[in-house]
């Protein structure tokens, strides 16, 4: 290695342990004069505007390509967002961005409990013999496992971080990604062989089925690439700041839950 | 380029050769293809395509910013199974499983902490086994014949599941209430729902 690159890498060692310090909730406690706000990003609007552009896309195709880039480019401008902790006097006992993750996930309970909901009255109406058989339930159980090792890799995760063990940490991280990409590519698989079988959307069971799994699957799509960040911003944790690696923890076991209450209903109960 | 990297890539790419083998004729199984030669053109795609696949994850891992715990290069972290075996002081081949339990100890087992009470390693460990259990449970009776339907056994061990998940590795049993009042408070909305669509 040059001289060169070693400098750059130590002025940005240093940056980052600068940035660390600051992060100590109890020293912004004691030293309210170091808090540190930092400037307002760009980058949500940027993934607003991909956002916007990928959903009208759905009329446009011609659109689709230029929003998912833009949105891109504004997540990984997003990426960068320094993780600052301020501690408001009310609710002290509470900190506000796990309040907020938790306010996020009760909003979802919400969104697929709409989802669950129609499946089995559908159900209940339809009873879905017939498709019902072309389901595998082998495969879906090795997918439920998968899901399962990757929540239990996460949380490991996030012990090994808590522990200060940042390789060990990545390793986990790693090994959730490719679960992750597993269980995706198994979904994948399992909507081919549907369509194969001509289930289409325009069935009832179909409507129903890819919906809830479609939407999961989404869910599961989007953790894995907060787990890729999560994986390129690793240096930035440690046994002191831990919390984005929570947070994503809170969200990975949420997807989690669903697939558990979706296997039992789309599957296991006949 | 060491041995052990090059034996990992051979295995990777004898693994997409062996999913382009079984996939590709089943993809073009009703198109008029001969199906043999499908499997000799899905061998190929796979093994090369394999290969092909670890250049994003080569370059996510040039990537990773660099300090004293992780070096850049993961060759340096990474021991072969004779290594292993020969820093334990032993020879191959029983004790290459004593290796590889070194292997996997070293890379995924975090060191231990200094608040040892406030580590809840063992727990996660025993909420994800009895998981995997009751899982293995669910499809067992899923395909038993039982007299009765099995949907009430079955929804109560999914709820077990989902209290587990959420107790332990949501951490809901260890934070403050508030949060797990959210996170209820939302439920008899949901309840609601689907009650309204059950009824329609």
């Amino acid at each position: 290695m040059s001289s060169e690159t070693r400098f750059v890498t130590d002025e940005i060692q240093e940056r980052g342990n600068g940035r660390e310090a600051e992060l100590v909730p109890d020293m912004a406690l004691e030293h309210p004069e170091e808090i540190h706000l930092p400037p307002p990003s760009i980058g949500p609007i940027i993934v607003g505007l991909g956002t916007m552009l990928l959903l009208l896309g759905i009329i446009v195709p011609v659109l689709l390509p230029i929003g998912l880039i833009v949105a891109v480019l504004g997540a990984l401008k997003m990426a960068n967002f320094e993780e600052i902790d301020l501690h408001p006097q009310w609710l002290r006992h509470l900190n506000d961005r796990k309040l907020g993750m938790w306010i996020f996930l009760a909003s979802e309970v919400m969104f697929f409990g709409a989802l669950i909901g129609a499946f089995i009255s559908f159900k209940v109406k339809d009873g879905f013999e017939e498709a019902q058989e072309i389901l595998s339930l082998p495969l879906a159980t090795v997918g439920t496992s998968v899901l399962i090792i990757s929540s239990f890799a996460v949380v490991m995760g996030l012990e090994a971080i808590q522990s200060n063990d940042r390789r060990v940490f990545r390793n986990w991280l790693v090994l959730a990604v490719a679960l992750g990409l597993t269980f995706l590519s198994i979904q994948a698989f399992e909507w081919y062989e549907l369509m194969h079988e001509d289930i289409t959307a325009g069935t009832l069971f179909g409507s129903a089925f890819y919906l809830t799994t479609g939407f999961h699957g989404m869910h599961v799509a989007g953790g894995v690439g907060w787990l890729i960040l999560l994986l390129l911003r690793s240096r930035r944790y440690s046994a002191s700041n831990y919390l984005g690696v929570e947070l994503f923890g809170l969200y990975w076991h949420f997807v989690d839950i669903v697939w558990i209450v979706l296997f039992t209903v789309i599957y296991l109960i006949h | 380029m060491d041995r052990t990297l090059l034996f990992i890539i051979e295995f990777w790419a004898v693994i997409g050769a062996l999913i382009g083998g079984v996939v590709t004729p089943l993809v073009v199984e009703n198109k008029k293809f001969n199906e043999w030669l499908a499997m000799l053109l899905g061998v190929v795609i796979g093994a090369v395509g394999n290969v092909f696949l670890l250049v994003p994850f080569w370059l996510l891992l040039s990537r990773l910013p660099e300090d004293e715990r992780t070096p850049l290069r993961w060759q340096r972290d990474a021991i072969s199974g004779e290594e292993a075996a020969q820093q334990i002081g032993q020879s191959m081949p029983l004790e290459s499983l004593r290796g590889l339990s070194t292997v996997l100890v070293q890379n995924f087992w975090p060191v231990r902490r200094e608040d040892h009470e406030h580590s809840h390693r063992s727990t996660y460990i025993l909420v994800f086994l009895t998981l995997v259990i009751i899982t293995a449970i669910e499809v067992t009776i899923t395909y038993l014949d039982l007299p009765f339907s099995p949907a009430g056994p079955l929804a109560a061990l999914s709820t077990m599941k989902v209290l587990l998940v959420a107790m332990y590795f949501m951490h809901l049993r260890f934070d403050s209430k508030w949060y797990t009042a959210i996170f209820v408070f939302s439920l008899p909305f949901a309840a609601m729902v689907l009650a309204v669509l059950a009824l329609s």
